[in-house]
């Protein structure tokens, strides 16, 4: 991983491709998993209500725990992943903000998940919360990915 | 020195790899359970549990994520920590978590042939591997944070 340590990442064509291309597909990803979330959960906070705490009214069952632990076990490991590779990048861009956009995006992910948990036992609030913050931080890391690619397309 | 964007980075990823280890411990707990004889039951089989004895393919799939995902965990936390004054802790760090890593993850397949005393040894390495893994992510997080931040 020599974009992590080489500070000159612009000046080296095929680093600049690599990553271009890498932010590229993980901006894709970051949008196919929220339309993904959204095809199996739903999209309003009633349908994802209904979708984790079940209604008997339209035969929907409730979300096991040990399905959403081990839901959140494989999207916190790509979470992660994602975002020390993002941030990796971002880290030699010259951007303002760079510090808050980072602690924003990682603390909403690990909120975003922790909400996912508790919301099967609370449900209510604790639904808002994990839509808000998941979109928060799809949106952020996006970002992020938009500022690195715009500074890696300019030439130096 | 180190700049408050690197320091944030290794923090907040440490932070998310300790809820990682959260889940797991969750999973481990509500799935199989913490007693060796419910670990035995959860790959042996118990007929009066209900519980159907596990099969190869079951074990595979579970298996061959993990030895992918945690080696990387595995591979990016040591790797972080040669960077920092605990370097002399490496290697007996990384041959821990990697013996107690391969045994549990392996003790599965002995368990359903029937050898019961591998129940014993994956409560052990399971325990063991979490512990070694928190420690290691502590030394990360404490040694970050003693640096002054430019």
């Amino acid at each position: 991983m020599k974009f992590t340590v080489s500070k000159d990442l612009r000046n080296n064509s095929v680093i600049r491709r690599l990553l271009i291309a890498f932010s590229i597909i993980m901006l894709l990803f970051l949008a196919l998993d929220v339309t993904n979330k959204s095809l199996r959960f739903g999209s309003t906070q009633t349908e994802i209500t209904n979708s984790l705490l079940g209604n008997e009214d339209e035969f929907i069952d409730p979300l096991s725990i040990v399905s959403a632990l081990e839901m959140v076990h494989l999207d916190l490991f790509i979470a992660i992943l994602l975002l020390l590779m993002i941030g990796s990048i971002f880290m030699r861009v010259n951007a303002k903000f760079k510090t808050p956009l980072l602690a924003l995006t990682m603390i909403l992910s690990i909120i975003s998940f922790a909400s996912f948990i508790t919301s099967l036992y609370f449900g209510g609030i604790f639904v808002l919360i994990t839509i808000t913050t998941f979109l928060i931080w799809h949106i952020s890391a996006s970002w992020m990915l938009i500022i690195s690619i715009i500074w890696l397309v300019k030439k130096p | 020195m180190i700049d408050t964007y690197a320091k944030t980075l290794i923090a907040l990823f440490a932070l998310m790899l300790l809820s990682l280890l959260a889940t797991s411990i969750a999973l481990f707990s509500i799935k199989i359970g913490f007693e060796p004889v419910e670990i035995a039951h959860f790959y042996m089989g118990d007929d009066q549990s209900f519980i159907a004895k596990k099969s190869f393919e079951g074990l595979f799939e579970t298996t061959a994520p993990h030895l992918f995902a945690i080696t990387s965990m595995i591979f990016i936390v040591i790797h972080l920590l040669l960077f920092t004054s605990y370097k002399k802790y490496v290697p007996y760090l990384l041959t821990g978590l990697l013996i107690s890593f391969i045994s549990d993850m392996f003790s599965g397949y002995f368990l359903i042939i029937n050898m019961p005393f591998f129940a014993i040894i994956k409560w052990i390495s399971f325990l063991i591997f979490q512990i070694l893994f928190g420690i290691s992510i502590f030394m990360l997080v404490s040694d970050i944070m003693r640096h002054k931040t430019v």
